[in-house]
């Protein structure tokens, strides 16, 4: 089911993700994913997330698609070409992907092949532009296609980026190019996201706010110093510093982050990085 | 005549539009860091080379911007960043948000792209048209646009920027 039907419905829509390992060992990650069954509307399944090589996004999406789960394909312009993302796209539709996010993807020297040749090819915005003229029949080159895919195309944004501005002309764009949603970088400032969702009010498009589960003080610490756009206060890094039990306190602030932000937005994207099976209490807590 | 007619005879002169080239390529280097991409969106991006970030984001910034800064590499300044600095103080917002910028088209990579305009071969509009605000005297509006450009091109050779080459490999 397309991610877009559900936002229609009126209901208000929740994804998690998950990661392939560098390997082909899928056993604990399709475990992770039965674990989200029936809790969650669609399961993200990252694109060789930070560049580091791992198996590929198309293959999971299928064996989740088969297992009767749905999954958001992601995929960026990092590793491919205008002619590989656009076979890549035609690809996932034959196999019963729907949800595509389209990004642009991190660089390549901040993975484990730092090496690589960075394609960047095509932007997100490009990227988006490609597949809605996919869906109208015709590809890039503006050549027939045999047969038009038909998506829920999904980009994300940073609420909290410094400056906004840019972001919000990118975000613009990417609406005008055919995003039909918008998943976010973590926020963990309710106050702020208002802010910011009153500012793209007019765009009229379902976002869906990002929520990555602390895991401890450290690591909110390491967020606001070296992740672009991520701002934890420092109130949430005391009460994760205080708390005599850290996975408790961190599904406890998930869920009350999800309650303020709820009315807010029209979805949740909870990101777990690791601790992939709280994602179940979490929802729970928050009441969804 | 317009001046894109004028010059789309001229160009068919072989040596006319050599002698051009080199022109246009010195001066683009010198002043835009410009990568000879050949598919030319300086007059849309406040005169500052998009094709100078390390993922060509011809669009907009990507995700990894910090404050302004790169995430590829954190001592340098995000070219989108000079971009929103350059487009803010010409006033022309505008052609950021309203002009989709397709894909480069790579054939023309190293050719001129004054003459791959006048010859129809870009999709985005002639320069002639974004170069200077219609509503504005044009006395005001060149000594602006001019002004900026070297205000652009003193931050290219004093501040952090992306320079040529620098942490990527050429296009
Ligand atoms: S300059 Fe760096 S931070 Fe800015 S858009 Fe390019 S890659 Fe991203």
């Amino acid at each position: 089911m397309k991610l877009s039907e559900i936002f229609a419905s009126g209901k208000f829509a929740v994804t998690s993700e998950i990661g392939p390992p560098k390997g082909v060992n899928i056993e604990a990650l399709l475990e992770q994913a039965e674990l989200l069954r029936g809790k969650v509307d669609a399961i993200n399944v990252t694109d060789q997330q930070s560049s580091v090589m791992r198996l590929g996004s198309l293959a999971i999406c299928h064996l989740l698609k088969e297992r009767g789960l749905e999954p958001v394909f992601q995929i960026t312009c990092r590793d491919r070409n205008r002619i590989a993302l656009q076979s890549d796209l035609l690809s996932a539709y034959v196999l019963g992907i729907r949800n595509v996010l389209c990004l642009t993807g991190d660089y390549v020297s901040l993975g484990d092949h730092p090496g690589a040749k960075p394609v960047f090819d095509l932007d997100s915005v490009s990227l988006l532009h490609a597949a809605s003229e996919l869906q109208q029949g015709r590809d890039l080159a503006k050549q027939a296609l045999k047969g038009n895919p038909d998506f829920c195309l999904g980009a994300v944004v940073t609420p909290g980026a410094n400056p906004l501005g840019p972001q919000i002309m990118k975000m613009e764009k990417k609406v005008k190019a055919g995003a039909q949603f918008f998943q976010t970088q973590a926020v963990y400032d309710p106050r702020k996201f208002e802010d910011f969702m009153n500012q793209i009010k007019h765009l009229n498009v379902p976002v869906m706010v990002g929520i990555v589960l602390l895991k401890s003080a450290g690591m909110a610490r390491f967020m606001n110093a070296n992740v672009a756009g991520v701002h934890v206060p420092e109130p949430l890094i005391e009460e994760m510093a205080d708390a005599p039990d850290r996975v408790e306190k961190s599904i406890e602030i998930a869920a009350r982050l999800i309650k303020e932000m709820k009315d807010m937005c029209q979805g949740v994207h909870i990101m777990a990085i690791g601790w992939e099976e709280k994602v179940p209490a979490v929802l729970e807590a928050a009441g969804l | 005549m317009s001046v894109d007619a004028i010059l789309e005879r001229a160009f068919q002169n072989r040596i006319f539009s050599q002698a051009f080239f080199l022109v246009e390529r010195k001066m683009k280097e010198w002043l835009f860091d410009c990568q000879s991409c050949g598919n030319c969106v300086l007059s849309h991006t406040g005169f500052i080379c998009p094709m100078r970030c390390p993922k060509s984001q011809r669009n907009g910034p990507c995700g990894g911007a910090m404050d302004g800064h790169c995430e590829v590499d954190i001592s340098k300044r995000c070219v989108w960043d000079e971009i929103w600095e350059s487009t803010n103080r010409l006033h022309r917002i505008d052609l950021l948000t309203n002009n989709y910028e397709g894909p480069p088209d790579w054939r023309l990579y190293g050719t001129s792209a004054w003459e791959n305009m006048v010859a129809g071969r870009l999709e985005s509009p002639s320069i002639f048209e974004t170069l200077f605000r219609k509503d504005e005297p044009l006395l005001r509006e060149v000594p602006r646009v001019v002004f900026q450009i070297l205000r652009n091109c003193y931050n290219l050779i004093t501040g952090p920027s992306w320079r040529r080459y620098e942490g990527r490999p050429p296009l």
